[in-house]
C-alpha cells in the first residue's frame, strides 16, 4: 500500500471552502497533477483520500494534514516544486512524505495551536488580557450548557481541553491570542467555543462577525503522550 | 477598499466560496486604461451560471482578445444581498471584486423569462437606471443575448442592445467596434447607430412600434432606412473549426451541472413541434468524432473533473455517438472518470449507449416521452412509440436500473383528458415491466417518477399562435393526475402552473410589459424561478397597476397578427411553422428532416446550401 501523507495550508480566499468543498478540490488537484489514485469500489468509486481534522468554513490554516492512497509512487521534490499550476491560489502543499500501514489520520489528532484575533468593542491593553486569561485559565471548572441529540440540556468543562492560551498583542481594540486545545476524538474543543467563553467570563465585549481564526499547529501523541507532528507518529 | 469590505461580509453569509473568484482556470489580466471591460452577467446564483455552457464559451473566447478583459457576474443570494445593502456595497466582477458600473459593457443571458427581475435588481444594486433612455454616457452599455433574446420586446426599453443567434463570432466583432468608440470618442448613441448595421445585432432604439386599437400591434419597423428591417439571427458555420474552450472554470462549491462539457452539436432535426430550441438552433452541425474526443480529454486534463457529459439537444442522433463513447469509454475508464449524457430519447440505441456508460459510474436515468398518449405525440412530433417506449424499459430494467424518471408536458394543444390518462398508464406500464425481469436481474423495488411541467408556447415554433391553458386549467389537469396516480411505485410531480404562466406571458411579450416588470420588481419581485421567492400577488398586482392584462399576452393569435417577434429572423420560415401548426392539430407526423429535407427554409434562407 502506497500512502502518501500531506501537509498543507489552507488560507486567504482558501479559507472560505467547506470542507466538502476542500474534498473535491484536492481530489481535481490530483487528477490534473495525473496521480494514480486508489479507489473505492461499488457504482460511484471515489479517490482514497482522508483528512486529519476538518476545519469549518472561514478558518485557515498552515499546518493541516491529508493522506492520499496510490496506485503507483510520485516524486515528491517534483510534485512539490510544480504544485503551483495545479493548485488555486491560497491552497499549497508544504510537505510529503510517504507512510506505512497507518491509523487513520483522523484518529491520530489531538491537539491544535491557533492564533486567534478578535475585535473588541472597547481598547485593551496586553496587560488587562492577559491578567484576564490567567484568572479564566485559574477557574477550576469552565463550563457551558448544550442541548444533546436527545434534547437534554448536558453540562460540559472545556478546561480540561484547554493545554495552554496567552496572549500575542493588542493594538487598540485588536486582540490576538494563541492557544493550545484539544482536538480530534477524544475532546474536541473548537476555538470559537473558547473565545466566546472567555469572553462571556472576562466581560469582553466582542464585535460579531469580526473573529478570525488559524491553525497554526496540529499534533499526535506519542507513547510518552509528548506532543509529536503527524510525520512523526 | 471594495475588495476587503467583500471579504469581511463573505464570512457572514452561506457558501461563500461561490463568490470568491480566484477558481482553477479563472482568467486574471493586468487592468490597463486601454482593456475593455465586459462583465458577463449571469441573472441568477453562482451554481446556475457556472452550469451554464454557453457562459464558458463566451467567457473564454472574449478573453481570447488581448485587450478585452470578460469577468463573470452573477445575482447574490438573498443573505448576501440584504448585507451588501446594509452595507452600501455594489455588485462585484467574481474575479477582480470590481463594481459592475465602472465596467464598459455588461453582457446578460437571457435563458429564462422569469430571471428578468434579478437583471433590474443586479442593475439596481450598482445603481444603474434600468432604462437606456435614463443611462447616460457614463453607465455600461448594456446588452444581452441567449434564447430568450429571440423575443426581445419585452427587455426592448431596458437593454442597449441585443446579439441574436450563436454569439462566440459577434461578441468578438462588438469588441472590435467598441475599440474604435473608445478610440474616436464615439458617444453611446454613435456606436449603437454603427453596431445596429452589424449583422445579428438589434438595437431595439432604432425601432418604432404602433398599435392598433386592440393592443396588437398595427406597425413595426425601423426609425430611419439605414437600419435593417428585419435582423437575422448568427450562426457559427463550422462546429469543427469553432472556438471552444478547454480550459473550464472549476467551481469549489457544488454547482448543477459539475462536470466537463463537451457540445456535440448545434441544432436538432427532429422537429418536435413544441421545442423552441429545435427551431431556433437550426440548423444541424455536429463535430466530428476526433474532435469531440480530442476537446474531451484536453478539458479532462485540464480541469480534473470526475465526469464527462455530451451535451446536445438530442445528443444520441450525433451520427457517430455509439464509436465516440466507446472511445471515450476506453480512455477514461482508468482514471474513473465517467461519462454522462443530458434527458434521453426512448430507443434501443439509448440501451447499447447506456450498457457502455455504466461501465464506469451508473448514473440515474431520465427518459423523456413528453406525451402520455401516442395521439399527443404525434400532435407534438415527438416520433417515439409506445412499442419504443416498452422495449427500452425493458431493457434497461434488465440491465440493472430500478429507478427511472419519465419527463411530459401538459396543456399542450389538443390535449384531452385522455392523454392525461396515458401518463398514469405509462408509470403503471412501468412498474409492471419491471416485474417482469427475472428477479435474479432485480435489485431492490422499482420507482417511478413521473414528471409533469406545464407547456409555455414560444415563439419560433408551430404552437407560438396556441393559447396556453390557464391557470385552472393546468391546475385541474394536475389534480386529475394526482387523483388518477396510485400507484404506490410511482411519484408524481408537477410543476407550479402560476409562474408557468407568466413566463408564457413574458416568453410572447411586447414592449408594454417593461413597465409591468420594473413595477413588479419594485413590489419586491426576483428569483421568480425560484419557487419559494415567487410571488405571483405581486405580478398581478403590478400588471393591475399597468394597466395590463396579462391574459392578452396567452390568448390564442391569428396567422395574420403581427407577433413582437417578427422583426426576427431565426431562419425558420413562418409558412413552415403555420403548416406544422396545421400538421399538429391533424395529428399528421412530420418526419426527421436528417433523412429528407421537411422545407423549413434554414437552407436556403440562411446558410444557402443543404443541411
Amino acid at each position: 500500500m502506497i500512502i502518501l501523507r500531506i501537509k498543507y495550508k489552507k488560507e486567504n480566499n482558501m479559507k472560505f471552502l467547506s470542507h466538502l468543498e476542500l474534498i473535491k478540490t484536492v481530489e481535481r488537484a490530483f487528477r490534473r497533477m495525473n496521480f494514480n489514485m486508489m479507489f473505492s469500489q461499488g457504482y460511484n468509486p471515489k479517490p482514497k483520500i482522508s483528512y486529519a481534522a476538518p476545519l469549518p468554513v472561514g478558518v485557515e490554516t498552515e499546518c493541516d494534514f491529508l493522506d492520499v492512497e496510490l496506485e503507483e509512487k510520485v516524486d515528491i521534490n517534483e510534485m512539490l516544486a510544480n504544485q503551483k499550476q495545479f493548485l488555486p491560489n491560497g491552497l499549497e502543499f508544504i510537505d510529503a512524505k510517504y507512510r506505512g500501514k497507518s491509523k487513520k489520520l483522523m484518529s491520530l489528532v489531538s491537539d491544535s495551536a491557533y492564533i486567534i484575533q478578535i475585535c473588541t468593542e472597547e481598547n485593551h491593553t496586553k496587560e488587562d488580557i492577559q491578567s484576564k486569561l490567567e484568572a479564566f485559565e485559574a477557574r477550576e471548572t469552565i463550563t457551558y450548557e448544550k442541548l444533546n441529540k436527545k434534547n437534554k440540556i448536558k453540562e460540559i468543562d472545556i478546561k480540561p481541553l484547554i493545554n495552554h492560551i496567552q496572549v500575542l498583542s493588542v493594538y487598540e481594540d485588536q486582540v490576538i491570542i494563541k492557544s493550545l486545545v484539544s482536538t480530534g476524538s477524544n475532546g474536541n474543543l473548537k476555538p470559537e467555543k473558547l473565545i466566546e467563553l472567555f469572553c462571556a467570563d472576562a466581560g469582553i465585549k466582542m464585535i460579531e462577525g469580526k473573529d478570525r481564526y488559524r491553525r497554526v499547529e496540529l499534533y499526535a501523541r506519542d507513547a510518552d503522550n509528548k506532543l509529536v507532528t503527524l510525520f512523526e507518529v | 477598499m471594495l475588495k476587503n469590505k467583500i471579504d469581511d461580509v463573505l464570512y457572514l453569509v452561506e457558501k461563500p466560496s461561490r463568490y470568491i473568484g480566484d477558481e482553477v482556470n479563472s482568467i486574471k489580466k493586468d487592468i490597463r486604461k486601454d482593456l475593455i471591460r465586459f462583465g458577463f452577467c449571469f441573472p441568477d446564483v453562482y451554481e446556475v451560471g457556472m452550469s451554464h455552457l454557453g457562459s464558458h464559451i463566451i467567457y473564454g473566447v472574449l478573453n481570447e482578445v488581448e485587450d478585452v478583459y470578460c469577468e463573470r457576474v452573477y445575482m447574490p443570494w438573498i443573505d448576501l444581498e440584504q448585507k451588501m445593502r446594509e452595507r452600501d456595497l455594489p455588485l462585484f466582477t467574481t474575479e477582480t471584486r470590481t463594481d459592475i458600473a465602472d465596467l464598459d459593457m455588461l453582457g446578460f443571458t437571457l435563458q429564462y423569462e422569469l430571471s428578468y427581475t434579478n437583471i433590474l435588481n443586479m442593475m439596481d444594486l450598482s445603481n444603474i437606471p434600468f432604462k437606456s433612455a435614463d443611462r447616460t454616457e457614463e453607465h455600461p452599455i448594456i446588452m444581452a443575448g441567449g434564447p430568450c433574446a429571440y423575443n426581445p420586446e419585452p427587455l426592448a426599453e431596458i437593454v442597449d442592445f441585443f446579439s441574436l443567434g450563436e454569439g462566440e463570432e459577434v461578441l468578438v466583432e462588438v469588441m472590435d467596434l467598441y475599440r474604435e468608440k473608445k478610440k474616436n470618442n464615439w458617444s453611446k448613441d454613435e456606436f449603437l447607430s454603427r453596431l445596429a448595421s452589424m449583422d445579428g445585432i438589434y438595437v431595439p432604439k432604432f425601432y418604432d412600434v404602433a398599435y392598433n386599437e386592440d393592443k396588437t400591434i398595427k406597425s413595426f419597423g425601423p426609425v430611419d432606412e439605414q437600419y435593417p428591417a428585419s435582423i437575422r439571427k448568427r450562426i457559427v458555420e463550422d462546429m469543427n473549426k469553432a472556438y471552444y474552450p478547454t480550459h473550464f472554470v472549476v467551481p469549489y462549491t457544488d454547482v448543477v451541472h459539475d462536470r466537463a462539457m463537451v457540445e456535440i452539436f448545434r441544432g436538432c432535426t427532429r422537429g418536435c413541434r413544441f421545442c423552441q430550441a429545435g427551431m431556433i438552433y437550426r440548423p444541424i452541425r455536429e463535430k466530428s468524432k476526433e474532435v469531440i474526443v480530442e476537446t474531451a480529454q484536453k478539458i479532462i486534463a485540464a480541469t480534473g473533473y470526475e465526469e464527462l457529459s455530451l451535451t446536445s439537444l438530442s445528443t444520441l442522433d450525433h451520427t457517430e455517438i455509439k464509436d465516440t463513447i466507446i472511445e471515450l469509454i476506453k480512455k477514461n475508464t482508468k482514471d474513473v472518470v465517467g461519462v454522462s449524457l443530458p434527458s434521453l430519447r426512448v430507443d434501443d440505441l439509448a440501451v447499447e449507449v447506456l450498457q457502455e456508460i455504466q461501465k464506469i459510474r451508473k448514473t440515474g436515468l431520465t427518459f423523456a416521452p413528453e406525451a402520455g398518449s401516442q395521439r399527443m405525440r404525434d400532435v407534438i412530433n415527438k416520433g417515439v412509440t409506445e412499442e419504443d417506449l416498452e422495449n427500452t424499459l425493458n431493457q434497461v430494467f434488465n440491465l440493472g436500473w430500478s429507478r427511472v424518471k419519465l419527463y411530459f408536458m401538459i396543456g399542450l394543444p389538443t390535449e384531452t383528458f385522455e392523454d392525461l390518462e396515458g401518463i398514469d398508464a405509462l408509470g403503471n406500464k412501468s412498474t409492471w415491466l419491471y416485474k417482469q425481469v427475472p428477479s435474479e436481474n432485480r435489485k431492490g423495488s422499482v420507482a417511478v417518477t413521473l414528471s409533469t411541467a406545464c407547456f409555455v408556447p414560444k415563439p419560433f415554433t408551430p404552437f407560438q399562435w396556441f393559447k396556453q391553458n390557464s391557470i385552472e386549467e393546468f391546475r385541474e389537469k394536475q389534480f386529475f393526475l394526482k387523483d388518477k396516480i396510485k400507484n404506490k411505485k410511482v411519484k408524481f410531480n408537477y410543476h407550479d402552473a402560476h409562474t408557468s404562466v407568466l413566463e408564457g406571458v413574458f416568453a410572447r411579450g411586447d414592449r408594454k410589459l417593461a413597465d409591468v416588470l420594473i413595477k413588479a420588481y419594485e413590489l419586491g419581485c426576483k428569483f421568480d424561478g425560484w419557487q419559494e421567492h415567487f410571488n405571483y400577488e405581486k405580478w398581478m398586482e403590478a400588471f393591475e397597476i399597468c394597466g395590463i392584462d396579462p391574459e392578452f399576452y396567452t390568448r390564442e393569435r391569428s396567422y395574420d397578427e403581427i407577433l413582437p417577434w417578427d422583426h426576427i429572423d431565426v431562419g425558420v420560415r413562418k409558412d413552415f411553422l403555420i403548416k406544422e401548426y396545421e400538421n399538429a392539430v391533424n395529428g399528421v407526423v412530420t418526419e426527421d428532416c436528417r433523412d429528407k429535407c421537411v422545407g423549413c427554409g434554414i437552407n436556403i434562407d440562411l446558410i444557402g446550401r443543404e443541411c
